[in-house]
C-alpha cells in the first residue's frame, strides 16, 4: 500500500530548520542531535538545553475510583495531588482527586494501556482510560538555568523547597494552558513542559528566545539518553 | 522673549578633586553632544552631571511657557531635566549615565533651547489662564480643525519616530517572603533584621548602588558596616537599578530594571523609599540655579560637581547647614544662610564654621529670586507669621545660586496604593503613611523618620516585625517599640510649612504643567476647590512629577483659599505607575500564541494563504478559490479541519447528558451512526453545531466548531459538575486527533485504494461512522456532508496527520485531487444552504429561527433551552434566516449590510441583515442568506432590498426556500 507510517512530532519542520540529524525511535521520526552530543550534554550541564521528548507515551486515567485502577495496574499510586512517582511502566502523577497523568518510555503506553484495560475487567470500576500520546507535545528543559528561564515565562514559584522533584502543576505558561513536571536528572534540575500539540511551536520558540540569554541550546535524543542513565 | 546667558561653559570649571564615594572613572574621559555642542564627561557621570561640570544651567523649556529650566531635584523627580536621546524622548537627563557619542537633544524649544520662539506663550499668557482647555479655541467651531493642528504641534514634549525598530524587552516573575523596597539605612537595617531571622529578603533600589541618601550625605556613618552585612548575607537578594513601579493586590509589585520588568509576589512589603525634597513657592522660583539641598549634595559627593560658585542656602532645618559645610569644603563662597528658625531651635554642628565665613540670616526667608535666564539675585525677608513676610524688610543678596532646604515629602505612594491612609502630622509639617494594612511596613524618611540613628533603628524593628508576618521569629517588644518612639518625637522638624505672599511675578508650584499660584487661586474661586477636582482642573501634579515636587504646596494653598486644615483637604490619589514605563516594556518578549495544525508547513509550501481563525492558522485558498469548488464538485478535494473540537464522551450516562444538551434526541442513536446536532444554552440561544457519532454503547465521539471547541469543552464540563455527570466522562480530544475532509464525487475511489475497509455505499452508508486503518494508521471516519457531495471526514491520531494528508494526496492523484481552503469551503456549504454558527447566527439567535427547527424535539423530558423553544413554537420567531439569489448578476452585497424597505417620504427601514454572500461558481449565481422577517421570509421568491456597503446604492434580491444546490441531497448518498 503506502509507505510504513513514521510518526512526526509537531517540531519536526522547526527541527529540519535547525538541521537537526533525525534517527527513527519506536515509529517516531525524531531528532538524535542538533550539533554533537558533547556540545548538547555541555549546554545541559552547565546552562540550558532545550529538547523535544513528545515521542512519550502519555496516557490519562480519569475518574472517582482512578487511584485504585492505577494501583492495580502500575503496583501504586500517589496520594498527593501534584506528586509524582515511579512505577515500572514510567512516571505516574496524580494530577486531581480523580486523574492521573501517565508518562512512558516510547511506544509503551501501548503496554500500559493493556495493563489498565485488563484492570478494568478484572474489577469493573467507572474509569476512562485516553492515550493522549498523539495529543500533547512534550518539551523538556534541562540545566541550571532552567528554573530561571521558566520565571521568565511563567509565574509558579519554582523554588525547590516549594516545587519539589516529582511534582506536577497546571499553570499558564507563555500565555498558554501548559503542565509543569519537575523530574531531574540526578542533580541536574529539569523540567517537563507538557501541553497542546498545537502550541509547540510557538512555545519552543518563546522558550529558546527567553532562554537566549543563558546560552540555550537545543538537545537531541542521543545527549537526553546519556543523561537519563548518567 | 528669554534668552538663556550660560549655553557656554564658564571661565572656571565646576569641577571639584576627587571626592570619597564618587561614582567616576577619572582616568579616562568620553565626549557626548547638547544641543549640538560637545562636551567632555567621565564614565559614569550622569548627563546632567557632566553639564553642570561644564557650567551648563538650562536644560529645558518649561511645558506651557517654554521657560528656561535648569537642575532642581537631580533625584529623577522633577521635570526639568528631560532630554531627548536619539529616538527616546522623555530621559531624565540626572538618572542617565553619559555613553560615548550620545546625542542630546533638548525638548519643547524651537529653534533653539537658547532662543525659544514658543517662549512668546508668555505674553499671551492672559489667553491662556487656567483651564484654557475649557474656554478657548472652542468658538468659532468651523476653525476647530486649524487650532488642532497648532495645539497638536504645540503640545507634548519629545517626538516619538513611528520607524523606531523594536527593542528587545522581557519579563520575569519572582518570588520573596519579605520585599525591602529602598536601600537606605532604614532599608539596609530592615533588610538584615529580617534576613537575620531566616526570611527570604529581596532588596531592590533604583539607584545603581545602596545605600540611599548615605551615599552623598558628608557623615557616611553606618554605610560601610550596612553594606559589608548585607553584601554577605545569603538570604538577601539584592536588585540595583530597579525601580518599583506599582503595588498590587496580595503584595504584587511591578519593578522595572533597564529593559526588564520583575512581576514580584512578596509575603510583606516594606516600603523604605524616603522622601523628596520639596521646594518652595517665591518670585521667580523656576529660575535656572534654584535647587534643593540633596540635588546639590548629590553633585557634590557623588559627581564631584560644585554647581555654583556663590551660594544662598535656605532652610528650615540642620539639613541645610550640612549642605552649607558641603560647599565651603567644594570652596565655594556663601553669600548668606537664611534660616527661617531663631538661633535656639538649630542644633547643626557645622554652625560655627560656616557663621565664621558666611554672613546668617536668622528668621528670614526667601521672597524672590531675580535673573535673566539664570539667578543673580536672592530676595530675602523676615519670617512673620506661618505662611507670611514683612514686605519692607527686604534684603537683596547676589549670588549664581540658590539652595532650598525648607522640608521633606514622604515617598510613600506605594504604601497608599496598599491602602494605608495619609495623615497629616502636624508636628513634623510632613504628610505621612498611616494605618498601614497587614503585612505593609513603612520605615524611614518615608515614615517621616530624619535622623539616621532612628531611620536605623526603626529599619530594624520594622524587619523584625515583617519577618515574624512571614513566620520567621516573633515580633519586636514593647520596650525597643517605645525606645523608638521617643527617639521619634525628639526629632526637631525638618519642613517649613510656608506659602509665600504674592509677588509681581510668576511663582510656580508645578514645575511640569506651569502652573502657578495664582492658576490656583482663580481655579478655586471658579469652584473647583477640592483638591480632585482642583487638580483635574488646572492641571497640578498632572505632569511627569506626578505630584512629587508640587502636591503638598498645592494642598497648602488649596488648604489656605478654603480655610480648611491641611488633612481637610487632603491629597488626590496616588496611582500606579510611580515612575514613567515605556510600553514597549509592559509589553515584554513578544510572545503571542498561535496553534498550527500538523500540515501547516505543507500547506505553506502549497501556496497556501493563510488566515487566522482565533488563535489558529489555517489555509483560506492555494490560489484559486472558484476553482477548488470546482474540484470539489466535479472529481474530489480534501481540507485540513484539524482545528474542529473534538470530544469524546464515555459511560453509561451519556445519552442522557446528550438528550439534555442538545436539542435533538440522540440517546436513541445506534452504534456506528452519526447525527448533526445543535447545542443552545439556557435560554435557547444557539451556541455551536457539530455532530455526534456513537463509536461504541458507551463510547462517543464529538466534533465542535472550530471558535466553539475551549467554550463547549467548559460549558458541558459545567454542566455535568453542575449534577449532569452522573455516569459520563468528558475528554477533550481536539489535538488527539488531526482531521481532513475528503469531499466530491471521486472520493470514494481515493478512500477505497487506502483502506481494507469496504467502503461502498451499501456497507458504509451516509450519516454513518467507522473505525478502521486507512494508509496504516488507524482512524475514525464519519460519513457526512458539509459540502453536498460524497464525503469523509477522517479523523486520524497527530503524529501520523502529515503521513495520511501526503498518503491521500498521492492516492487521489490519477482522480484530479487538489487541496481546498476556508474560502472554498464557505462556499460550497453556502450551496448546500448550511449555516455557520456566529456567522449566520448571533448571541440572540434560536434554532427556530435559524430554520432549524425540525432538529427540535420538544417531547424530550428536558433539554437546555426547551423552555424558551416552546414558547417561541407557540408564538413563532421574530425573525427569520432565509437564503437569497441577488436578482443583478455580479453584484455580491458584503456581509453585515442592511435590508431595507423604503418608505413615505423616501424614509428606510431596516428588515435585516445579510449574514453569509459569495457568487457561487456552480450555479454561476450571487446566493446568501439573510435575515428577514417572518412574513416576508415566508415567501418563496418575494422581492427585497438590499443597501449596500456605500449606504446608498439598493439592490434587489429574492428569498430562497431550501438549498441552492442539489436540494434532495441526493449526490449527499451516492
Amino acid at each position: 500500500m503506502t509507505a510504513t507510517p513514521i510518526k512526526l512530532t509537531p517540531l519536526h519542520a522547526a527541527a529540519q530548520r535547525l538541521n537537526a540529524q533525525f534517527t527513527e525511535t519506536a515509529g517516531w521520526r525524531c531528532p538524535q542531535a542538533y550539533t554533537s552530543v558533547e556540545q548538547e550534554m555541555t549546554a545541559a550541564r552547565s546552562l540550558c538545553a532545550l529538547g523535544d521528548v513528545t515521542l512519550h507515551g502519555k496516557v490519562q486515567i480519569e475518574g472517582a475510583e482512578a487511584a485504585a485502577a492505577v494501583r492495580a495496574a502500575l503496583g501504586d499510586a500517589p496520594k498527593e495531588i501534584g506528586r509524582g512517582i515511579h512505577v515500572e511502566a514510567g512516571f505516574v502523577y496524580r494530577l486531581r482527586r480523580d486523574m492521573f497523568y501517565l508518562s512512558t518510555p516510547p511506544s509503551q503506553e501501548r503496554d500500559a494501556l493493556s495493563r489498565l484495560e485488563a484492570a478494568l475487567r478484572q474489577a469493573p470500576l467507572f474509569v476512562t482510560i485516553t492515550d493522549v500520546t498523539h495529543g500533547l507535545a512534550d518539551l523538556r528543559l534541562i540545566g541550571p538555568a532552567s528554573r530561571t528561564v521558566l520565571s521568565k515565562l511563567c509565574g509558579l514559584d519554582f523554588h525547590p523547597e516549594v516545587f519539589p522533584d516529582m511534582t506536577a502543576r497546571q499553570t499558564s505558561l507563555a500565555k498558554t494552558r501548559q503542565m509543569l513536571i519537575r523530574r531531574d536528572f540526578g542533580e541536574l534540575p529539569a523540567y517537563n513542559v507538557i501541553g497542546a500539540q498545537s502550541l509547540a511551536v510557538h512555545l519552543w520558540s518563546v522558550i529558546l528566545e527567553a532562554g537566549h540569554e543563558f546560552g540555550i541550546a537545543p538537545i537531541g535524543a542521543a545527549a537526553m539518553a546519556t543523561l537519563e542513565t548518567a | 522673549m528669554q534668552t538663556s546667558q550660560t549655553v557656554a561653559p564658564t571661565t572656571r570649571s565646576h569641577r571639584l578633586p576627587t571626592q570619597p564615594g564618587e561614582v567616576l572613572d577619572r582616568s579616562t574621559t568620553i565626549k557626548f553632544t547638547f544641543a549640538g555642542r560637545e562636551y567632555t564627561a567621565h564614565p559614569g557621570d550622569t548627563i546632567a552631571s557632566a553639564l553642570a561640570a561644564a557650567g551648563v544651567q538650562v536644560l529645558s523649556r518649561s511645558f506651557k511657557y517654554h521657560r528656561p529650566r535648569g537642575l532642581l531635584c537631580c533625584a529623577g523627580h522633577c521635570p526639568n531635566c528631560l532630554v531627548q536621546i536619539g529616538d527616546e524622548p522623555n530621559v531624565r537627563a540626572c538618572r542617565t549615565s553619559v555613553t560615548a557619542g550620545m546625542n542630546v537633544r533638548p525638548q519643547n524649544a524651537w529653534p533653539s533651547l537658547a532662543a525659544d520662539m514658543m517662549s512668546l506663550t508668555q505674553l499671551g499668557d492672559r489667553l491662556l489662564p487656567v483651564g484654557f482647555y475649557y474656554k478657548t479655541f472652542i468658538h468659532p467651531k468651523s476653525l476647530w480643525p486649524m487650532y488642532e493642528k497648532v495645539l497638536r504641534h504645540t503640545a507634548g514634549l519629545g517626538e516619538v519616530s513611528p520607524n523606531t525598530p523594536p527593542e528587545e524587552h522581557s519579563k520575569q516573575f519572582l518570588h520573596t517572603e519579605v520585599a525591602v523596597i529602598g536601600g537606605g539605612p532604614a532599608g539596609l537595617s530592615a533588610a538584615l533584621a529580617a534576613a537575620e531571622r531566616g526570611a527570604k529578603v529581596m532588596l531592590l533600589d533604583e539607584n545603581s548602588a545602596l545605600g540611599g541618601h548615605l551615599r552623598f550625605a558628608s557623615d557616611r556613618a553606618y554605610l560601610a558596616e550596612l553594606l559589608n552585612a548585607v553584601r554577605q548575607n545569603a538570604n538577601i537578594a539584592v536588585g540595583t537599578d530597579t525601580t518599583v513601579l506599582g503595588w498590587y493586590l496580595d503584595n504584587w509589585l511591578s519593578a522595572l530594571s533597564g529593559h526588564r520588568l520583575f512581576k514580584v509576589r512578596a509575603r510583606t512589603v516594606i516600603v523604605a523609599t524616603g522622601a523628596y525634597e520639596a521646594p518652595l513657592v517665591f518670585d521667580g522660583n523656576d529660575l535656572p540655579g534654584v535647587m534643593m539641598g540633596s540635588a546639590v549634595q548629590r553633585l557634590i559627593h557623588l559627581y564631584g560637581v560644585v554647581p555654583g560658585q556663590r551660594a544662598v542656602i535656605v532652610t528650615t532645618n540642620d539639613d541645610g547647614w550640612a549642605v552649607a559645610a558641603d560647599l565651603l569644603s567644594a570652596d565655594a563662597k556663601i553669600e548668606g544662610i537664611v534660616d527661617e528658625r531663631k538661633r535656639e531651635a538649630c542644633h547643626s554642628p557645622h554652625v560655627d564654621k560656616v557663621a565664621a565665613s558666611a554672613p546668617i540670616f536668622w528668621e528670614r526667608t526667601i521672597v524672590g529670586a531675580d535673573g535673566s535666564g539664570s539667578v543673580s539675585r536672592a530676595l530675602i525677608a523676615r519670617a512673620t507669621a506661618p505662611g507670611n513676610a514683612d514686605e519692607n524688610s527686604i534684603q537683596k543678596i547676589t549670588c549664581d545660586l540658590i539652595v532650598l532646604s525648607t522640608g521633606w515629602t514622604a515617598a510613600a505612594d506605594l504604601a497608599y496604593q496598599a491602602g494605608a491612609k495619609a495623615i497629616y502630622d502636624e508636628s513634623r509639617a510632613e504628610i505621612l503613611p498611616a494605618h498601614w494594612p497587614k503585612s505593609i511596613y513603612v520605615a524611614g524618611r518615608a515614615a517621616g523618620t530624619h535622623t539616621i540613628e532612628a531611620q536605623v533603628m526603626e529599619g530594624r524593628l520594622i524587619g523584625l516585625s515583617a519577618a515574624a508576618y512571614a513566620g520567621h521569629g516573633g515580633a519586636p517588644g514593647a520596650d525597643e517599640q517605645s525606645a523608638l518612639a521617643a527617639r521619634k518625637s525628639a526629632e526637631s522638624r525638618r519642613t517649613s510649612a510656608r506659602v509665600i505672599n504674592p509677588g509681581h511675578k510668576k511663582r510656580f508650584v508645578c514645575f511640569c504643567e506651569d502652573v502657578t499660584d495664582q492658576d490656583i487661586k482663580t481655579a478655586i474661586e471658579e469652584g473647583y476647590n477640592t483638591m480632585e477636582l482642583l487638580k483635574r482642573y488646572s492641571t497640578v501634579t498632572m505632569g511627569p512629577c506626578q505630584g512629587k515636587m508640587c502636591a503638598v504646596n498645592a494642598i497648602h494653598l488649596c488648604a489656605r483659599a478654603n480655610s480648611w486644615s491641611v488633612q481637610e483637604s487632603g491629597t488626590t490619589t496616588f496611582r500606579q505607575p510611580t515612575t514613567p514605563a515605556s510600553l514597549g516594556t509592559l509589553a515584554g518578549q513578544h510572545m503571542e500564541p498561535e496553534q498550527v495544525t500538523p500540515v501547516h508547513q505543507w500547506h505553506l509550501d502549497h501556496g497556501a494563504k493563510i488566515m487566522l481563525a482565533g488563535l489558529w492558522t489555517r489555509p483560506l485558498h492555494y490560489g484559486d478559490p472558484t476553482a477548488e469548488v470546482k474540484t470539489v464538485r466535479e472529481r474530489v478535494g480534501l481540507i485540513d479541519v484539524s482545528t474542529l473540537g473534538k470530544l469524546r464522551f464515555t459511560g453509561p450516562g451519556v445519552p442522557t447528558l446528550l438528550d439534555r444538551l442538545y436539542i435533538n434526541p440522540f440517546g436513541n442513536l445506534g452504534v456506528g451512526r452519526v447525527r448533526y446536532g445543535v447545542m443552545c444554552n439556557d435560554e435557547a440561544v444557539v451556541l455551536d453545531d457539530g455532530v455526534s457519532a456513537r463509536l461504541a454503547e458507551n463510547e462517543w465521539y464529538t466534533t465542535t466548531t472550530t471558535s466553539g471547541a475551549s467554550a463547549m469543552f467548559e460549558s458541558i464540563q459545567w454542566w455535568m459538575q453542575s449534577g449532569w455527570g452522573e455516569g459520563v466522562h468528558l475528554t477533550d480530544l481536539t489535538e488527539t486527533y488531526s482531521a481532513f475532509n475528503l469531499a466530491g464525487p471521486k472520493s470514494r475511489e481515493v478512500l477505497q485504494k487506502l483502506t481494507a475497509l469496504d467502503v461502498s455505499n451499501a456497507v458504509f452508508p451516509y450519516m454513518h461512522v467507522r473505525r478502521t486503518e486507512v494508509a496504516g494508521v488507524p482512524c475514525i471516519i464519519l460519513r457526512i456532508g458539509f459540502t453536498g457531495e460524497l464525503s469523509y471526514e477522517i479523523h486520524v491520531p497527530s503524529a501520523y496527520a502529515l503521513h495520511l494528508w501526503e498518503a491521500l494526496m498521492e492516492a487521489g492523484k490519477e482522480s484530479g485531487i487538489a487541496p481546498f481552503g476556508v474560502e472554498a469551503q464557505r462556499v460550497l456549504r453556502l450551496e448546500k444552504g448550511h449555516i455557520i454558527v456566529s456567522q449566520d447566527t448571533d448571541a440572540t439567535t434560536d434554532p427556530i429561527a435559524a430554520d432549524l427547527g425540525w432538529a427540535v424535539k420538544l417531547d424530550k423530558p428536558d433539554f437546555l433551552g426547551k423552555r424558551s423553544l416552546v414558547r417561541i413554537t407557540a408564538e413563532g420567531p421574530k425573525q427569520k434566516l432565509v437564503g437569497f439569489k441577488m436578482a443583478r448578476p455580479g453584484v455580491i452585497p458584503d456581509e453585515g449590510v442592511q435590508i431595507v424597505r423604503t418608505g413615505a417620504g423616501g424614509r428606510q427601514d431596516i428588515l435585516g441583515y445579510v449574514t453569509s454572500s459569495r457568487f457561487s461558481p456552480t450555479l454561476n449565481e450571487v446566493i446568501g442568506l439573510c435575515w428577514l422577517p417572518p412574513d416576508l421570509a415566508a415567501q418563496n421568491g418575494a422581492s427585497f432590498t438590499i443597501r449596500l456597503t456605500d449606504g446608498k446604492a439598493l439592490e434587489e434580491a429574492h428569498v430562497h426556500h431550501g438549498p441552492f444546490y442539489d436540494p434532495q441531497g441526493k449526490r449527499l448518498k451516492i
